[in-house]
């Protein structure tokens, strides 16, 4: 069981993927399309991601000590479980530029202005390199030291605009045409869950980890419905314009301290939480490098990670609408199927064997 | 066939290349040759006359070695030694007894230096609580701890390091509750050491480390003996060194330096609002002037408007980039840092003045810095000094953050931070994760963390790193 992680870190892992640009692009996207009832569209999502998270749960259970790789090898032959791993290397590749793109659009305009992203890729590049080769576990103890502070940075910039609007958030004021295009649309930003599948046999499981995982979990989805709450109730109208959901949203507020721009906070937050986005979802990709060329080592699939990534950044989606409309396009059928599909699949090997058990 | 007395003695100072401070005495005593020899620098006069030289050459009887080991009367150790270890007994400041008609030496322990008191140590005042510090004597040292406690559970076990310096070590630790791996662990490295000569306990120290190319302090070390003694009781092993007043304690986890002997003879609210202080100073020393950069060059904007307008106004006529000012400022800082610490005291004060008054004031009128630049760069200098332990390794972070600031902005600075949390978190002192309790969370050690709770609250020795005896009160 080297480089295992704890419960704990599992926990704040999911939490930390969970947030992805939820609480950047996210709501004022599904707010082109569901308006108010983008709120709805969390919620329903979110309850999609926890019936999967319960599949992850009794999929664990059943196999405390192997690798997702090895169950479907062992259940849909190997060819089969390379594919698939083909697909999830594709799917996170698009994940990695989705959020690198909003992320950098947000810091060139919050703070940098200037065509910085040769800045932003050099520093985000070299950090990934250098944090993923380190291993998992110093990876997972990262984001554990990080976790509050995030927490916290997402809190303060949700509280002081808490008190800031002055209508009440109108539900229902969209057809269900509208808000089901939302869900179908922006698919692709949702079960982030996934990746707990991926990371199933480096996970130190026990009868009280389902319960962490869950508060865990539950807490950041909280904190992502409250963050949408209040953007969509300060925005009633105009909220397909602010594209920097937390940013925006604290922008609006008084400055309540005197001490310049609150949105600083909402920056920094936003930068370690991209630190981290990065560092597991390119750890991710290093990890089904691995899985396809087992002789690599690890620093050479960090390489061949950087140089794709760069090249794919620097060619095809140069531009945040080019991801974008990727990710709503093409992607939503590759996150259905790795999303839902995937994970319901698994449902039926656990309903197989179970029948097997008790036939037996 | 008995040995030559004489000779002997002529053969021992021979190979002491016969040093100016080798003395020695031959006598008759009823037709027995009786030889002595020690090294006047190192020894007691005084009680070599008293105690040894007259009472033997008065005494009537037979002289044995049997009977001067039971008859000579001194604080320390008299024995019967074998020929091969006279001189290293003779080199650390016994006398050696030769008996010609036995063919037997005798050694009496008559050490003495001129050693300084156990007084308090000048990097570790307390306001309240034990003031007497560790010495440059082990055997000082090994009565201090031992004084705190009155257990035959405290093991001391000693090494010599150093081909030529023969340096004593030892290793101290209270069995039943230290960790055997890492006792065991630590001998190892210990005996491995081949080295010319310890001058002090941080070359033992680095022999110690897992990580000796990194930047971060590995081991914890202490000049106080209550400081020490609260250290083994957590289950922590403690080397002394001879010649050195520092005692080094392993594992090591960086939150130790947050904690200071006076938050344990304080309220835990003072201690925990001292240790909050300590960490912003921290993070103030290392990222403050990276960050005062990164706004500077690239995030304005951020900055609150009437502040903008100060900056801007007394940087105007500033010939130098910001990144130049401020690296300008920071080696100007360390440069008087470095001549007040090896300037006689009197000169001291004398250059504070040149430093502070003349030096900052007339730089920033004659438009070389600015104010803002002085003040933080100022703050992030003295920021330091609330984790003094650390100063080394901040020193060097500022460094970095200035340039990480100064070339990418609030990212570069965010970054380096990530990155500095991440290498921190995988580097470990014996089992111990340096960043523990926080990452990996152990619960149990919060309650001696930032937060500092009642001694009566504290049941459990640390889990953060192995130890055999968890339990510390029922």
């Amino acid at each position: 069981m080297k480089d295992c992680i704890t419960t704990r870190q599992t926990a704040i892992i999911a939490s930390i993927v969970i947030f992805a640009n939820k609480i950047l692009a996210l709501p004022s996207l599904l707010f082109q399309y569901a308006r108010g009832d983008a709120l709805l569209v969390f919620l329903t999502m979110f309850c999609l991601d926890i019936a999967v998270l319960f599949i992850f749960f009794a999929l664990k259970n059943r196999y405390r000590n192997e690798s997702f790789f090895e169950i479907l090898s062992h259940k849909l032959t190997k060819p089969i479980a390379i594919l698939i791993y083909i697909v999830l290397l594709v799917y996170f590749f698009l994940e990695l530029l989705l959020n690198f793109n909003v992320t950098g659009v947000y810091f060139k305009n919050q703070i940098y202005h200037n065509d910085e992203k040769l800045i932003f890729m050099v520093i985000s590049i070299s950090i990934f390199a250098i944090v993923i080769s380190g291993g998992f576990k110093g990876l997972a103890r990262t984001f554990e030291f990080f976790y509050y502070p995030i927490i916290l940075g997402c809190l303060i910039c949700l509280l002081i605009s808490f008190f800031n609007f002055n209508e009440p958030l109108i539900l229902f004021d969209t057809s269900f045409h509208n808000y089901f295009t939302a869900c179908y649309k922006y698919l692709f930003s949702f079960g982030d869950i996934l990746i707990l599948f991926l990371i199933m046999d480096k996970i130190k499981y026990d009868d009280k980890s389902k319960k962490t995982i869950l508060l865990y979990v539950l807490s950041t989805m909280g904190i992502i419905l409250f963050g949408t709450f209040i953007f969509l109730s300060l925005f009633p109208n105009t909220g397909f314009l602010h594209s920097n959901s937390i940013s925006d949203i604290i922008l609006l507020s008084p400055e309540i301290f005197s001490i310049g721009r609150l949105d600083i906070i909402a920056v920094t937050t936003v930068m370690f939480l991209t630190l981290c986005q990065g560092c597991i979802y390119g750890y991710m990709l290093c990890d089904l490098v691995k899985k396809l060329i087992p002789k690599a080592p690890l620093k050479l699939s960090i390489f061949i990670v950087s140089v794709v990534f760069l090249t794919l950044y620097a060619t095809v989606f140069k531009t945040i609408d080019i991801v974008i409309f990727s990710a709503t396009t093409w992607g939503i059928y590759m996150a259905l199927f790795l999303q839902y599909i995937l994970p319901i699949i698994c449902t039926i090997f656990l309903i197989g064997k179970r029948k097997k058990e008790e036939s037996s | 066939m008995f040995f030559d007395v004489e000779k002997k003695i002529e053969e021992i100072k021979k190979k002491l290349h016969n040093s100016q401070d080798v003395a020695s005495r031959i006598f008759d005593k009823n037709g027995q040759k009786i030889g002595m020899i020690f090294i006047k620098s190192m020894t007691n006069e005084t009680l070599f006359s008293d105690n040894i030289y007259k009472p033997i050459k008065e005494y009537e009887g037979e002289i044995t070695a049997e009977k001067l080991v039971n008859r000579i009367i001194i604080n320390n150790v008299v024995e019967e030694i074998k020929e091969k270890d006279v001189l290293s007994k003779v080199l650390n400041g016994n006398v050696v007894i030769l008996l010609g008609n036995e063919n037997k030496f005798v050694s009496a322990d008559i050490e003495e230096f001129i050693m300084r008191m156990p007084t308090e140590p000048p990097t570790s005042p307390v306001i309240r609580g034990p003031r007497e510090g560790f010495t440059e004597d082990i055997k000082t040292n090994i009565t201090l701890l031992r004084r705190r406690f009155y257990s035959e559970k405290l093991v001391m076990k000693d090494f010599t390091v150093g081909r030529y310096s023969q340096t004593k070590v030892c290793v101290t630790y209270l069995d039943g509750v230290a960790s055997k791996d890492v006792v065991s662990e630590i001998e190892k490295k210990l005996k491995k050491i081949d080295i010319d000569g310890v001058i002090d306990a941080y070359y033992i120290g680095k022999y110690l480390e897992h990580y000796p190319k990194s930047l971060f302090k590995q081991i914890g070390n202490a000049e106080k003996p209550d400081i020490v003694a609260a250290k083994i009781l957590e289950g922590r092993v403690a080397i002394l060194v001879d010649g050195s007043p520092i005692v080094l304690t392993l594992p090591f986890i960086f939150f130790e330096d947050m904690q200071n002997s006076n938050d344990y003879y304080t309220s835990n609210h003072y201690a925990t609002y001292i240790r909050i202080i300590r960490l912003f100073g921290y993070i103030l020393s290392v990222v403050a002037s990276g960050a005062y950069l990164a706004l500077r060059l690239f995030h304005y904007n951020v900055i609150p408007t009437k502040f903008l307008i100060t900056i801007a106004d007394t940087t105007q006529a500033i010939p130098f980039t910001p990144f130049i000012e401020i690296l300008f400022i920071t080696l100007l800082f360390q440069i008087l840092y470095e001549v007040s610490l090896r300037l006689p005291s009197y000169l001291g004060l004398a250059t504070s003045i040149v430093g502070a008054l003349i030096l900052g004031d007339t730089g920033v009128n004659a438009g070389l810095i600015s104010p803002p630049g002085v003040i933080v760069i100022a703050l992030s200098k003295i920021a330091v000094y609330t984790l003094p332990e650390q100063a080394p390794q901040i020193t060097i972070l500022q460094v970095l953050f200035i340039f990480l600031g100064g070339c990418f902005g609030l990212y570069g600075v965010v970054a380096g931070i990530f990155y500095l949390v991440n290498y921190l978190n995988r580097i470990d002192s014996y089992g111990a994760p340096y960043l523990a309790p926080y990452s990996p969370r152990v619960e149990a050690d919060l309650k001696d963390a930032m937060i500092k709770k009642s001694l009566v609250e504290m049941k459990h020795r640390p889990m953060s790193f192995d130890i055999k005896n968890k339990t510390r009160q029922k």
